[in-house]
């Protein structure tokens, strides 16, 4: 390896290594990145893999258990029906 | 004499079909969907008070159609909370408590219709607000000897934020086919309400109406004509004869009986819903003798994609 390449190498490892500040910065980062995810997920709420969010949605009449909307009474012609 | 037997009759009716057994049924199908948001109609409050001097005294709650529903859902680990609750008739009626000695008792029947939504979300997933419910101006008179007995249909909403959407459920139960008349004017003034509603709108419950009019009703077209899709046809084009939600036998006991109209609906309004899903549920209970299903008409379940969030910040109520 020729001196230059050398030299090369420890600029590039003294680049590549680093500083004491810059763990706290990215851990800084990081925390604020988290908390906006924290906070949009809350909003947005789950999604599913499709990319898309997903709402199931259901309908049921529980039925009273009788015909009471059209008892037998309304069938009785001395008691007419008016709407 | 003929109302006493009438109304004993429709008691006695109520009784034998089992309300607490098939609320359970219906949590059962309710806890293994586990929709975001259920609409229930005909969620009746059933009391009966002795006869004092030809009146009724203290109303007991005998059955409680909610409170068995929600209180058998929790048992199966599926939480659920009441967001709107709406009351619609009310009806106190003599009947007979007994024959041998003759002894009157008073019969009341309480009908709501509700919207429950998933309580078992993480803080914030569901947000629920502007809860609302409505008579209809239009309702039922049906004289009775010297008094008219007024009976009412209406409906509920509430507004709903989840996964970046806001938009507004109804659930509504126009009259049945017995007065196509009083329900077609139902259904102008829903669909009169909804339309100066300006967020998107999911609209269900069981409408009463038929859409090929095989009940004798009409009222189905004003749902498109105002706006809205319905999801049977948007995913099923090839069989839009099908689909049908109703009707067992009153007694729930006759599995011969076929399935004639389709009544119950989960209409869409607005881009942000994309119906990917529809079924037509219609659960067995597992039992000898009736009631073998939990209701006359069979439940309705759709999947929608959401489109994507305008904003990601809590929204303000686009409410009128």
């Amino acid at each position: 390896m020729k001196p230059d390449s050398r030299k090369k190498l420890e600029i590039k490892a003294s680049i590549a290594e680093p500083s004491a500040a810059w763990p706290r910065r990215t851990a800084l980062l990081c925390l604020i990145g988290l908390m906006a995810l924290t906070f949009w997920g809350a909003q947005a709420g789950p999604r599913n893999v499709g990319g898309k969010e997903d709402v199931k949605i259901y309908t049921a009449n529980a039925y009273v258990g009788a015909l009471i909307e059209a008892p037998p009474w309304f069938w009785i012609p001395a008691i007419p029906i008016t709407y | 004499m003929n109302l006493l037997l009438s109304v004993t009759q429709v008691y006695t009716q109520i009784v034998a079909s089992d309300p607490p057994a098939r609320m359970a049924a219906l949590a059962e199908e309710i806890a293994a969907q586990r929709p975001d948001i259920a609409g229930l109609e005909e969620l009746y409050t059933i009391r009966v008070a002795a006869d004092v001097a030809g009146q009724p005294g203290d109303f007991g709650v005998v059955y409680d159609y909610l409170e068995f529903l929600t209180n058998a859902l929790a048992a199966r680990g599926a939480h659920y909370a009441v967001a709107v609750l709406s009351t619609e008739s009310d009806i106190a009626m003599p009947m007979i408590a007994s024959l041998d000695p003759v002894r009157l008792a008073w019969g009341r029947i309480t009908d709501h219709e509700a919207i429950l939504v998933r309580a078992d979300l993480p803080p914030g997933h569901l947000q629920i607000s502007n809860p609302q419910t409505g008579r209809f101006a239009a309702y039922l008179q049906v004289p009775v000897g010297d008094q008219v007995i007024a009976i009412y249909r209406g409906w509920c909403s509430v507004d709903v934020f989840i996964r970046g959407e806001r938009f507004r459920v109804i659930c509504a139960h126009p009259h049945d086919e017995s007065a196509p008349e009083i329900q077609r004017e139902e259904v102008l003034e829903l669909v009169s309400y909804v339309a100066n509603v300006a967020m998107p709108v999911l609209l269900i419950g069981d409408m009463n109406s038929d859409p090929f009019n095989r009940n004798g009703t009409d009222s189905y077209a004003l749902f498109p004509a105002a706006g809205f899709q319905d999801t049977w046809v948007t995913l099923h084009p090839d069989d839009l004869e099908g689909g049908l939600t109703w009707g067992h036998d009153p007694a729930l006991s006759d599995p011969t009986e076929p399935f004639v109209y389709r009544l119950d609906y989960i209409f869409y309004r607005g881009d942000e819903f994309t119906p990917t899903s529809v079924e037509v549920l219609d659960p067995r209970i597992h039992a000898t003798q009736p009631p073998l299903w939990p209701s006359d008409h069979k439940a309705v379940t759709a999947t929608f994609s959401l489109g994507k969030a305008k904003s990601l910040m809590p929204h303000r109520p686009l409410a009128r």
